[in-house]
């Protein structure tokens, strides 16, 4: 049996065009526009940086088997890994990440709030559940904002 | 308070009445400091399923929203 997607404005209150062959014309058009649709994306996730992480994050958490083929699949080659720790090393580089680890501990930002719900635990800090990083956080500001008013 | 995100929109209360002066900054150290034990335990509860390589079924972590 062809199945039809719904259609309010339908004559019979169906789409004209079957699901198949809908699902067909969007492929070819995505596949002729690929990167007018990347550039896109990349635009709303450079404007919407906190919901970008947050949708890749509940992504990540929704399909745990797909993030580790992805890992495997780009996994870095032995010359960058090495590259990479000689540049971890430099004396500007580590004045930058403590200072951005400040910012990120001050701002109680996601990174920071999972770091430290993941400490005296095996787990990582992208482990945690964002609900659970949520009400951690709230608790954090209430702790703040308690030793702020006692000072 | 069976779910996180209730834990969550009442530590937000709580947070906006300190902030306000409804609550004293004790009482509200206190409530945080409760909070902080459920979410370490919960915490425990994600760490085991971890553990064993099993999807966690924890039903303070299920969002009703």
């Amino acid at each position: 049996m062809i199945e039809y997607s719904r259609d309010k404005k339908g004559v019979d209150g169906y789409r004209t065009v079957c699901k198949a062959c809908a699902a067909a014309h969007n492929k070819a058009w995505y596949q002729g526009n690929r990167q007018r649709v990347m550039d896109r994306v990349s635009q709303w996730q450079a404007s919407h940086p906190d919901k970008a992480i947050q949708y890749k994050r509940n992504y990540i958490e929704a399909h745990p088997d797909r993030r580790a083929e992805s890992l495997a699949k780009h996994k870095p080659s032995p010359d960058a890994i090495a590259r990479a720790k000689e540049k971890r090393q430099a004396p500007a580089y580590k004045a930058q990440a403590k200072a951005r680890r400040e910012a990120y501990r001050d701002g109680l930002h996601d990174c920071y709030v999972r770091r430290l719900l993941a400490q005296k635990t095996s787990l990582k800090g992208s482990d945690m559940p964002a609900a659970l990083v949520e009400a951690k956080r709230l608790q954090l500001m209430i702790e703040r904002e308690c030793r702020e008013q006692s000072i | 308070m069976n779910k996180a995100s209730e834990l969550r929109d009442q530590l937000a209360r709580v947070f906006e009445e300190l902030r306000s002066g409804a609550i004293k900054p004790g009482e509200a150290a206190e409530l945080a400091n409760l909070a902080g034990k459920m979410i370490a335990s919960a915490k425990v509860q994600v760490e085991y399923y971890a553990l064993r390589k099993e999807a966690p079924d924890i039903s303070f972590l299920k969002d009703d929203k």
